[in-house]
Formats: C-alpha cells, structure tokens, sequence
C-alpha cells in the first residue's frame, strides 16, 4: 500500500528511518519518470533539473495540509534525490566512456546524459566527492549547494523555505562556492 | 598556511564580500593587520569568487543522448568534408581535432573544434568562438575556415591549423630587435581585434604561435570578450564567464584577479608580461611562486624591471634593458590600468621609438603609484595623521571634481592635480632622506603654492583649506588657522558651499581650541553661505549636525537638540545620505536628550544610532567608542550599571583598536575604572585605573585636571581594596594636581580629601592590633 507522502513525512519526522528511505525512493522514483516523460516529449532538447523538482514537488505534495517545514523537508530530499540521479548518470556515462561495465545502466539512465555549463560528468563526479567530503564539516552549506545547483532553487526561494535572509544565503552561497572550489582542486 | 584561523578568515569573508572593490582594499588592510598570511589568503579567496562567477550557477542539464564523441573513447572519422587524423588534445569546452580536407579538392589542414556537451551554457560559448573568428580576418590571427554540424548533428568548426611553435621558445634564437620586430607583429593583431572591438582575455606564449616562415599567429578566442556587445546585440557580455577557466595564472592581469571589468588594457598587460618573458627569460613575479603567493604578489607587489630579472648573467643584454626597455614593460604590466599604455598602438609606437632611437613616452614609476605608496606608507604612522591624510585628501578630491564639473575649468583641475602630486613627491623616499612624514610634505608644499597656483584663487583656497585642516587634526593649530584664513579671504567674496566648507573648518579649530562662541559664530556664518541646492542643503546638515554637537559640549543642550533635528530632517529628505552621517547626528540629539534629562529616549536614541554605526562599512569604529562612551553614561544615570559598565568596555576596546593609546583611551579607561568600583568589581576596576594611569602619562599633562581625577579615583579603588597606604598616596598626588590647578570642577577637591579622610582612618585601623 502506498503511504501519501505526508504521512511519510510525518513518520520520517519521527525517526522512523525506513519511511525516510521510502521517501527519498518516492521522490527519487517520481523525478526520474518525470525526466523520462519530458524528454521524450521535448525531443531531443535539453532540460534543467529545476523544472522537474517543481514539478515533482507539484505532484507529491498534497496541497492544503502542511506547513513551511514540509515545503523545506520536501525541497532538501528532491535536492538530494536529484543529486543521487545527477550522479547516477554522470558515473555510468564514465564507465561507458573507460569501456568499463561496473555501473549498471537501465533503460531509463541510458536515455539521458549529464552536465552542467563546461562541467562534464567527470566534473560532476568531482564535485559530488568534494560535496561528500565538505558536508561533513560544513553541512549546512553543503545542503544549500544541493538545493541551489542539485535542485536549481533560487537562493530566494531557499530563503525563504529556510526562513534566513537572502543577504546571508548570498554570502553563504558565494563562501561555499569558494571552499567547494578549493576542495575540488585540493 | 597553517597558521591562518580558518574561522576568521571565513568572517572576515563574509564581511568584505559584498562590497566594492574600492571598499575592499580599505577594509582589507584595516582587518588583517599585520597578518599577511591571512591577508594573502583572504584576496585569494576573494579572487575565486570574483572569477567564479558562473561556477555551480547552473544546475545539471538532463541531456537527450544525441551522444558527442567526447563521451565515447572513438574517435570520429568525418567532419563533413575534413577527415580527421587525430586528436590534438582537449581544449577548454571540448575535443579539438587535427583533420584535412577529404575529397581531395586540395590540400589543407584544420584544426577542428567540437564542444564536448552540448549544453545551452558551452553551445552558445562555442557559438560565441566561432562568430568572433568570423569576424577577425588578419593574417596574424588563426582563421575560420569552414563549420558546420556533423552526423549527430552535433555543430563543430574547422580554423587554420597552424603548425608552429609558442612565441618564446621561438624567440630564443632571436636577437633583441628581431625579438622586438616579432613582437610588433603580435601587437599589430591584437591591435586588429581590439578594433573589431574583440579583447583577447588571455593571450600567453602557447596562444601565439610562430609559424616556420616566422609569421606569428594568434589562436584561441575561446574566452574572449565582445566589447560593447549590448550595442551590437551579439551576445549578452556575461556569457562568457562560465567554468573553471577563465584566465591563466601568470599572465593573468590583476583586475583579472580581482574580477573587475576586463578591458583592452588587459591584453595590454599581457602582451607586457610576454615581451617581459622574451627579454628576461623569465615571467615577472617568477620569484614569488605559484599559487597563493603569486596572486599577491600579482595584486600588490612591483615587478623587478626585467633587466634585474634577467635569468642569464649576460651582462651586454642587460646593459640593452636598462632603461628604455625596462620602463616600457613595467608601464605595460602597470597593475593599475589606468597607468599603463592607453593602447597597444601606443604600446607599439613605444617600442618602435626604442628601435629607432627616439624618445619614448613611458616614465618610469607613475605619479600615482607615488601618492599611493605614500598612503600605505603613512597608513599606521599614527592615527592622527591617517585621519589628517584622509581631510587632506578628501579635502582635494572636493576640490578637483568642482573643478571638473566644468569643462573651462579643466586647466585647474589639472594644475590642482599636478599640485598635489608634486606634494607627494615631495616626500617621496625616491627623491631622497629619511623616511617622510605627512608634516614635511604639508609644509614644503605651502611654501610653493604661491609659484604653482598662481593665478588660481579658487583652486588656491581649496587646497589650504585641505591643507589647513589637516593641520588642524595634527594639532598643528597655529599653520592651520593661517592656511584657513588665507583660503577664508580668497574665496570671501565668491561665497557660497566651498566657503561655507572653509568658515566650517575654521570653526573647527576655534572648538578645539575651546574657543566656543568664536566656533559657534564661525558656524552661523557657514549656515549663512549654504545655497538653496541639494549640494547646499546636504552642506547645512553637515554644519546643523556640528553646530548641534558643539552646543552641547557647552551644555545648551535644547539648543542642541533643536539643530540636530533640524539637520536630521534635511538628511531624511535628502536621497543620498551617508549612512554614517546620519547615525552620527543620531548620536547628536542623543547626546542633547540625555543633557535635558530626557534618560530613555536617550538611550533609545543612542540604541538606533549604534545600531546603523554598525551595518556600516567600513566600520566606523571611532563613532561607535564616542557612541558606547555616551551611551554608558545614560545607562548609569538609568541605574542599569550592568549595561553601562559593558558599554563602557565596548567603548574602550574600540577606542583601543582604533587609535591605541591616546587622550580618548585614558579618559575612557578612568569611566570604566568608575564604572567598575560603582559595580563594586574591585579586581578589573584596579586592572582599568593601572592602565589608565599608565596612558595619562603620555597622553595627558603631569598638571592636568584630569589627570588629577585618575589619581583621585585610584584612591577610592586603593580603599576597597582595603590598601590604606596606596590610598593616601593616590589622594595626595591628586589633591597636589588639584592645588596647581585654577579651573577644577567644584567638589572634586572636596571629594579627594574626604577619600584621603576615610585611607587615614582606615590606616589607623590597621595600626590598632
């Protein structure tokens, strides 16, 4: 049976860890086919990852009930979801690359490729380790790097899903773009 | 590196990185002290996050798989009608690729680009590439031969491929003027693009190839900039600022560093930087490493000429540097652009000058390089002169731009100009002694104004009343009233806000001097002068605001009020108020409340007073100690001696901070001490009262009043303390201060002998077993 995602999240609030992972697969599930439908309709062209978070959001979240908090909790699991498809990809287009069959490749994974500006998968890879390494002194600003590039929100809109003003996420944004820099180039 | 607090490094970050450039530099310094580790770290950190722009700024693309080579280990085999035959590496958005034409038509090489993701950022990168070669036709820069879209329908274009190798490994086997004349080439399709409104943005040996018949050939637009793009329409400018690379370290110009707007004078700088490395064998700040060091290097140190760069000890080819050559390179890689060649035209003519021996136009060290270094040199001299500096130099910049504002008026900006700079000079440690003081350059310069500004009256004025003021807050009163007065008679009958500003000074003075119905005359008189204009009425609040403090030093404290209101109301009406000015008269009319009894309001007034002091900056740490110092002083009077006694540090740190040990600190120190005992916190209040009086002694006469007070209330901590004798001590030498004195504030006296009274007692006590 399925759990509505608010129910979800309520239990996830509570500590419950297995709602929590079946959440995160919720909305990991719910933008990979929502990737998998726009791209067939687009054809051929390219999408951001932020069209299809909102999207996702639009669909999972049921409108009425739930505060703020929800909205944040919402947004932070669909910037991670994203980031774990982000990085899916990006590591299976580099095992295709080395000829290497060590990441498994569905159907869906192999419709769609990966990269943001110059940034090529191997890129993306390197900054997903640096990510990984810099959350664990400084996860707040590793959660904003998933929701502003993972997500693509606007520091705007995180502001105010945090409820923090947009002067200090601007700040926090352009240290952590710096320290992210140096991690990757460490 | 180890060494750097990473904490406050990341404040320090946080607190600079909105601000201008401008704005940095001051902040900068102030902030970092002496910690040159921290400060070096800081600027490179800055320096990422200027050129970091686009950096993360675009979430991933979902990619329909029309998969690009780049993702595969194939190598494609046709372009359209190139045929490819092998990779020549990976440039900065993708695979380029050595191909010749196909079908035989006729023999021709290529280089073919493709880019590596076909993203809307890299696509339109590449678009951008593609249409400034379109445009560049020049036999010295690489063309556009073909383009189009491959198989997948994946674009790609086809440029001269050139066979060649980097101008400097070329030029080793160059004598001088070949080396030279190759370099007049270069200059000449730099030259071309910049006409075509192109800039390079990274020009560096590996991009300007020397093709074996010699001919130089410059390559890769890649990251080049369309200026004026908005006029042409092309292409928004900000498009090319994506990735990781976006200039070379080492031939990078400073504002490039510092993310500034990048002009032809960039590629100006590393042309400069090339012809540096083709005559010295080495690049300039070679010294100084990679990394950290070289990006400070970059942005704040001189580069050796090249001829005591020279890495061979070829004594003849260094005797061909000195002078000329060396004095064009190091205008070339100025690290103001503004001091550096207006134009690789003018750069070239240089150039050629020194090959046909005339004269060139590059001078040596330029005359602002000169005023700035003068700046930092008497930057932490004392606080006093940096605040004289400052009026002096605030002072000139006033004077200029009214001097500016009109076009018939340039010859006096100019000569105002010139003026100034030959005052610098004048202290300049080129020109010779010992290391210069503000003071030595104020009065050489006074005694030429009469030859320089001659015919100038106005201009004359306004720089004595700079010079004049600066004086003033050097304590130099008697040169400052004789500057003002001479400025005073020139621009008497002109009137006006510029007169205004000078009968503001003097009144200045008068204060200082305790002169107060002459200052409060002196600032009637100004308001008088002030014009109807916004530039007038931001003039009168200026003059409200001190009039309204000055009046309350003489406690007309309703008098006071009503003119710091009055200043205030023109300051909220006006749009562009300093922020500081106007906390500043916020700390006026608090200070006039709390003269009128009115407790609470007072503080709140102070509150918000501090409150804007604070979210200014730089910080303007001297208003907010006088602010905390006041606002304490209320507390007590509220009873809130908690609070007060935490102002009262507040203010005493800042104070500390901001001008070290002087008048302010002492006096500040003793209301802390009083604060303290009041608090009956005996330890810190002896620790205040120490310091203090360890500060009287060379910041206030051995016969002073005040100083007196600091012995008096060294008594009373001496006494809770339970230390009889020190007690006495203490409040024989203030009454002894006391006996010299003619204007003591009544009671003090009084006071003091009661507190020996009660240490006499305490010691007979002590004496009863």
């Amino acid at each position: 049976m399925t759990q509505s995602v608010t129910a979800l999240i309520d239990a996830a609030n509570g500590g419950d860890a297995e709602a929590l992972r079946r959440l995160f697969a919720r909305v990991y599930d719910e933008l990979k086919r929502l990737a998998h439908i726009q791209l067939a309709k687009a054809g051929g062209q390219t999408l951001n990852t932020t069209g299809l978070v909102h999207e996702a959001y639009l669909k999972l979240a049921q409108p009425g009930e739930r505060g703020l908090n929800d909205r944040e909790h919402f947004f932070s699991l669909a910037a991670r979801a994203m980031r774990q498809i982000v990085i899916d990809r990006a590591r299976a287009q580099v095992a295709e690359k080395r000829g290497g069959g060590t990441v498994e490749v569905s159907d869906i994974d192999a419709a769609f490729d990966v990269a943001s500006g110059d940034l090529g998968p191997e890129a993306l890879l390197r900054i997903n380790d640096a990510l990984s390494r810099f959350g664990k002194e400084e996860p707040r600003l590793a959660q904003l790097v998933e929701l502003r590039f993972f997500a693509g929100l606007e520091l705007e809109q995180i502001a105010a899903l945090q409820q923090v003003s947009e002067r200090t996420l601007n700040r926090d944004w352009r240290r952590a773009k710096v320290k992210l820099y140096l991690a990757l180039n460490s | 590196m180890t060494s750097i607090d990473r904490e406050r490094l990341e404040t320090l970050f946080d607190a600079v990185v909105e601000l201008s450039a401008a704005e940095r530099a001051a902040h900068l310094a102030q902030m970092c002290g002496d910690d040159a580790a921290l400060r070096t770290e800081l600027e490179r950190w800055l320096a990422l996050d200027a050129t970091l722009g686009d950096f993360l700024e675009a979430p991933p693309d979902i990619v329909v798989a029309a998969r690009v080579d780049a993702s595969t280990t194939a190598m494609p085999k046709n372009f359209g009608p190139w045929r490819v035959l092998r990779s020549l590496g990976a440039g900065g958005m993708g695979e380029v690729w050595l191909a010749e034409r196909a079908d035989g038509e006729y023999e021709q090489r290529v280089a073919i680009k493709q880019v590596a993701y076909p993203t809307p950022g890299l696509l339109q990168r590449f678009r951008q590439e593609r249409q400034i070669l379109a445009r560049l036709d020049h036999p010295n820069i690489a063309h556009l031969i073909d383009g189009g879209v491959d198989a997948r329908g994946a674009p790609y274009f086809a440029m001269e491929y050139i066979e060649g190798v980097p101008i400097t490994a070329f030029a080793r086997k160059l004598d001088l003027r070949a080396m030279l004349e190759l370099l007049l080439k270069v200059c000449e399709a730099v030259r071309f693009a910049h006409q075509n409104l192109i800039v390079h943005r990274d020009l560096k040996p590996s991009n300007i190839l020397i093709a074996a018949d010699g001919t130089p050939k410059l390559l890769d637009f890649g990251i080049a900039k369309m200026l004026a793009a908005t006029e042409t329409g092309t292409e928004p400018s900000a498009a090319t600022g994506t990735g990781l690379r976006l200039m070379t370290p080492g031939y990078a110009a400073p504002e490039q560093y510092r993310g500034e707007a990048v002009t032809t004078s960039t590629d100006i700088y590393a042309l400069g930087v090339v012809l540096y490395e083709l005559l010295a064998g080495a690049r300039p700040h070679a010294r100084a490493g990679e990394g950290a060091a070289q990006t400070h290097a970059v942005l704040h140190e001189d580069a050796l000429p090249p001829s005591a760069a020279l890495a061979s000890a070829d004594a003849a080819r260094k005797r061909a540097l000195r002078g000329d050559l060396d004095r064009i390179v190091l205008m070339a890689i100025a690290r103001e652009p503004s001091q550096r060649y207006a134009s690789v035209d003018a750069l070239a003519a240089d150039i050629r000058n020194h090959l046909e021996g005339q004269p060139i136009a590059a001078v040596g060290r330029s005359r602002w390089y000169r005023l700035r270094k003068f700046v930092v040199r008497n930057r932490i001299a004392t606080a006093a002169a940096a605040l004289a500096l400052l009026a002096l130099i605030a002072g000139f910049s006033v004077a200029l731009v009214q001097a500016r504002h009109a076009r018939a008026q340039a010859e006096r900006a100019e000569r105002g100009n010139d003026f100034l700079i030959h005052m610098i000079a004048n202290a300049d440690p080129y020109f010779g002694g010992r290391p210069p003081l503000l003071v030595d350059a104020l009065d050489r310069s006074v005694a030429e104004i009469p030859q320089r500004l001659a015919g100038q009256p106005l201009l004359e004025a306004d720089i004595r009343r700079a010079i004049g003021q600066a004086y003033a807050v050097l304590n130099r009163n008697e040169d400052a009233g004789k500057q003002l007065e001479r400025a005073a008679t020139l621009r008497k009958s002109e009137g006006g806000n510029a007169y205004a500003q000078i009968l503001q000074s003097q009144a200045f003075l008068q204060w200082q001097l305790g002169h107060y119905d002459a200052a409060e005359a002196l600032y009637r008189q100004a308001l008088a002068q002030c014009t109807q204009d916004a530039s007038g009425r931001s003039q009168r609040s200026d003059v409200l605001n001190d009039l309204s403090s000055l009046l309350g030093d003489v406690a007309r404290y309703a008098e006071a009020l009503d003119y710091g209101q009055q200043a205030l109301a023109i300051k909220e009406k006006s749009p562009d108020v300093l922020p500081r000015e106007h906390a500043v008269n916020l700390s006026n009319i608090a200070k006039a409340l709390d003269g009128l009894g009115r407790l609470q309001e007072s503080e709140a007034m102070y509150r918000r007073s501090l409150n804007e002091l604070e979210s200014v900056l730089p910080l303007p740490e001297l208003d907010m100690g006088i602010a905390y110092n006041n606002l304490a002083y209320v507390q007590d009077e509220l009873g809130q001696l908690e609070a007060a006694v935490q102002s009262q540090e507040r203010a005493v740190a800042l104070n500390r901070k901001v001008l070290g040990v002087e008048q302010g600190l002492t006096i500040k120190l003793g209301n802390l001490a009083q604060r303290y005992l009041k608090l009956a916190r005996i330890e810190p209040a002896q620790s205040a009262i120490d310091e203090a009086l360890r500060a009287a002694a060379t910041t206030l006469s051995a016969t002073d009043w005040k100083t007196g007070n600091l012995h008096a209330l060294a008594a009373k901590v001496a006494l809770a303390r339970g230390d009889a004798e020190a007690a006495i001590t203490q409040a024989r030498i203030a009454l002894h201060i006391y006996d010299q004195t003619t204007a003591l504030e009544p009671g003090r006296r009084e006071k003091a002998q009661a507190t020996l009274g009660e240490a006499k007692q305490l010691a007979a006590r002590g004496r009863v077993p």
